[in-house]
């Protein structure tokens, strides 16, 4: 029996002592070249793309517009046969691409599409950091490693060339490797409020709303939205973030759904998943700041009397 | 019938800029103050200014004689600054280079960069 026929509750219970592997199809990878590519890139998005040592593994960045929205997250990773990589979310990618062609003008700077070249695979349980030593690494042909965004889970991402899928796949079911549902995975993102692409990451929102402060560098100087960006941190002036929510009863809602309190707007839910684990529902949802009931009632959508609870994340653990 | 003077859309340095640009030139030892004007993708606001003094066009560079100089703009860069003057604004509290560019719809706080 394989782990995907389990409940989630036992696969949940596997990768607190083996490592669970999941294909990420919800990633795009673009290939990109050329003398000007990380100035460009620099100018374009929030971390300091510049002063990073590739060498060492990779780096997040935030594309924003001139309002400081977000368009999506950039994970920047060296390509070894040429230039760099930048993994997004697949439907971001040609968002992405369209965004980087309208400001290449005078630089030198080419860009391609290689997601269908290219295999995206995300590792989690212990030590799955580290666990492909030097010896695997002879063994498969992983083209990067790639940091994970969790947090409370020992995770690393893998970019490999889709030739090298089923060498890749037995060889990491050698190791006791096992596949995890999508529904595990997205109960681990909502709980480590990982923000995704059209849930969380839309151009209504800003990186400071999303809590994405790790990948913003305040010192770098200019980029598209930077003026916005450094003033509402400067000045505290954000006014909603992203909070997890939790609520025990069945209810028919959507993605998008406001969260009303005592007759006032003070949410608006991005994510939401049941999990079984602790027989309720979780959510990501952007609600009001400095918001300190912990446990309210609430209208969601056309439900009344919603016991909800709202839990902001810690500031600690979202930056470097 | 429509009376109105048909003016291309061009680019121009006015007396000021131009005094300017060849003084820089004059230091940097140039005997012809050309002048690149482009822009490029970053900046608060999406666009940045580019000012170069260099010594003669690029391959598809748009060639416009002014003030008794030469600007050379590529293709893609005149697209964002058809119409602009570019001006000088010395003294004090002078922001050097300044472009007074049609196309932009808004500027950020130190005003070097633009959105169309």
């Amino acid at each position: 029996m394989t782990l995907l026929e389990l409940s989630i509750e036992d696969q949940y219970d596997y990768i607190h002592n083996n490592i669970g592997i999941i294909q990420r199809e919800d990633i795009g990878c673009l290939e990109i070249s050329g003398n000007d590519t990380l100035d460009l890139l620099n100018r374009l998005s929030t971390n300091d793309l510049i002063n990073f040592d590739y060498s060492k593994g990779s780096i997040s960045t935030i594309l924003t517009t001139n309002k400081g929205r977000m368009i999506d997250i950039l994970t920047i990773v060296k390509n070894n046969s040429r230039g760099y990589f930048i993994i997004c979310s697949l439907k971001a990618l040609e968002t992405v691409v369209e965004w980087i062609n309208f400001y290449t003008i005078i630089e030198d700077v080419s860009i391609h599409d290689v997601t269908s070249k290219i295999l995206y695979m995300t590792l989690i349980g212990p030590n799955s950091s580290h666990i492909l030593s030097d010896e695997s690494d002879n063994k498969i042909n992983i083209l990067n490693k790639i940091e994970s965004k969790f947090i409370f889970h020992d995770s690393i991402d893998i970019l490999i060339n889709i030739d090298e899928k089923n060498n890749v796949i037995n060889h990491l079911q050698n190791l006791k490797f096992d596949h995890i549902s999508k529904q595990l995975f997205e109960i681990i993102r909502i709980k480590e409020a990982i923000p995704m692409f059209e849930n969380e990451i839309t151009q209504k929102f800003n990186p400071l709303e999303a809590k994405l402060d790790k990948y913003i560098s305040f010192n770098k100087g200019c980029y598209i939205g930077q003026e916005v960006i450094a003033r509402l941190n400067t000045y505290n002036k954000i006014k909603r973030e992203l909070m997890n929510i939790e609520w025990d009863t069945k209810i028919a809602i959507n993605q998008g759904e406001k969260i009303v309190f005592k007759g006032e707007d003070i949410g608006l839910i991005t994510s939401f998943v049941y999990n079984p684990m602790e027989d309720n529902f979780i959510g990501l949802a952007y609600i009001k700041r400095n918001f300190d009931i912990k446990k309210i009632i609430a209208k969601i959508g056309v439900e009344n009397n919603i016991k909800l609870s709202v839990k902001p994340l810690e500031n600690i653990l979202r930056q470097q | 019938m429509n009376n109105h003077e048909f003016k291309p859309l061009t680019i121009s340095i006015s007396e000021n800029a131009a005094k300017h640009v060849k003084e820089f030139a004059s230091r940097d030892g140039k005997e012809t103050p050309n002048l690149r004007v482009g822009v490029k993708g970053g900046g608060c606001s999406g666009l940045t200014y580019v000012l170069d003094i260099v010594d003669g066009p690029g391959e598809n560079d748009k060639v416009i004689k002014d003030q008794g100089m030469e600007l050379y703009i590529d293709k893609k860069s005149y697209v964002f600054l058809a119409g602009t003057i570019l001006d000088y604004s010395g003294g004090l509290n002078g922001k050097g280079f300044v472009f007074d560019n049609p196309n932009a719809k808004t500027s950020c706080g130190c005003g070097t960069s633009f959105s169309v």
